[in-house]
């Protein structure tokens, strides 16, 4: 059976929960957490940094990528819109 | 009874204006939108009960005024039901759905009561039968909540309309209310469920 696409919110959150989960990741891990190819991340990581729900800080060992406040506050949302539009069979 | 139900109704849309300033997608502002004609359907009948159980007789709403309140209510609640419908519709890709829109044109047809609890009976047959099929695809608790909420709206409208039809006494109005204000409960458990979701 054909898998559906993901949508772009969904995207997004997967994102976020992976470097959630991680405690701050680096961009290998979120790669592989959340399913994208290297183009399609680095596009989403910018358009997440310039929205100002991730930073970015460089060390020795590449860059690892953080939740900011904002980040949080918006994944604490989407797990509640998550919730709600499940009871009504919504997929996001 | 009916303004703690428009209190739920009323965080339920709540909850589908965020779930669409979050997503942007347009099914939620059909259940936002219905749930709080809901609402404000409920609010209105409890606010005329709350005036003539304490205003004194001399300021008591006439009896003109309380159809009038009765007969909008009632046509918010179809407004309500064919915008939660058209939500489920919109979602319901592939599966079976009755054209809900062409619904909407049949409304100046049922401006008299019973046949106003007629349409409605029919509109939350529809989402019982929606909500089901969501229930049992997924299982979970919450879609459980949603589909016996809407068991229990749909029998009492069905109840008020036995009545209007003389099918049952008029002693089983009450039971039909009862059973309205029944239906907010899961209503309520669902609310709490997605207010606890982390």
């Amino acid at each position: 059976m054909r898998k559906a696409r993901r949508s772009k919110i969904r995207i997004i959150a997967d994102i976020l929960r992976v470097i959630e989960r991680e405690n701050g990741a680096k961009l290998t891990q979120i790669l592989y957490g959340a399913n994208l190819s290297y183009e399609r991340l680095t596009g989403y990581l910018n358009e997440l940094k310039a929205k100002g729900l991730i930073k970015e800080k460089r060390g020795d060992e590449g860059s690892r990528y953080y939740l900011t406040e904002k980040g949080f506050r918006f994944l604490r949302e989407f797990k509640k819109v998550e919730e709600f539009a499940k009871s009504f069979g919504i997929k996001l | 009874m009916d303004l703690l139900g428009s209190l739920v109704a009323f965080a339920i849309s709540l909850l589908a204006y965020k779930a669409l300033k979050v997503t942007g997608y347009k099914i939620f502002l059909y259940l936002f939108l219905g749930f709080s004609l809901l609402g404000i359907g409920s609010m209105g009948r409890g606010m005329i009960t709350l005036a003539l159980l304490l205003l004194p007789p001399h300021g008591r709403p006439p009896v003109l005024l309380i159809s009038w309140v009765n007969l909008m209510v009632g046509l918010l609640r179809l407004l309500a039901y064919l915008s939660i419908a058209l939500g489920y519709t919109l979602q319901a890709k592939g599966a079976y759905a009755p054209p809900i829109e062409g619904l909407a044109l049949l409304i100046p047809l049922y401006l008299s009561h019973p046949l106003l609890e007629a349409a409605n009976s029919f509109i939350t047959l529809y989402l019982v039968f929606q909500a089901l099929v969501v229930y049992l695809e997924n299982r979970l608790r919450s879609s459980l909540g949603i589909f016996l909420g809407f068991a229990l709206l749909w029998a009492s409208h069905f109840t008020a309309l036995l009545v209007m039809l003389r099918a049952l006494p008029l002693r089983y109005l009450p039971l039909a209310n009862l059973i309205y204000w029944a239906s907010f409960a899961p209503f309520l458990s669902v609310l709490l469920t997605v207010v606890r979701a982390r």
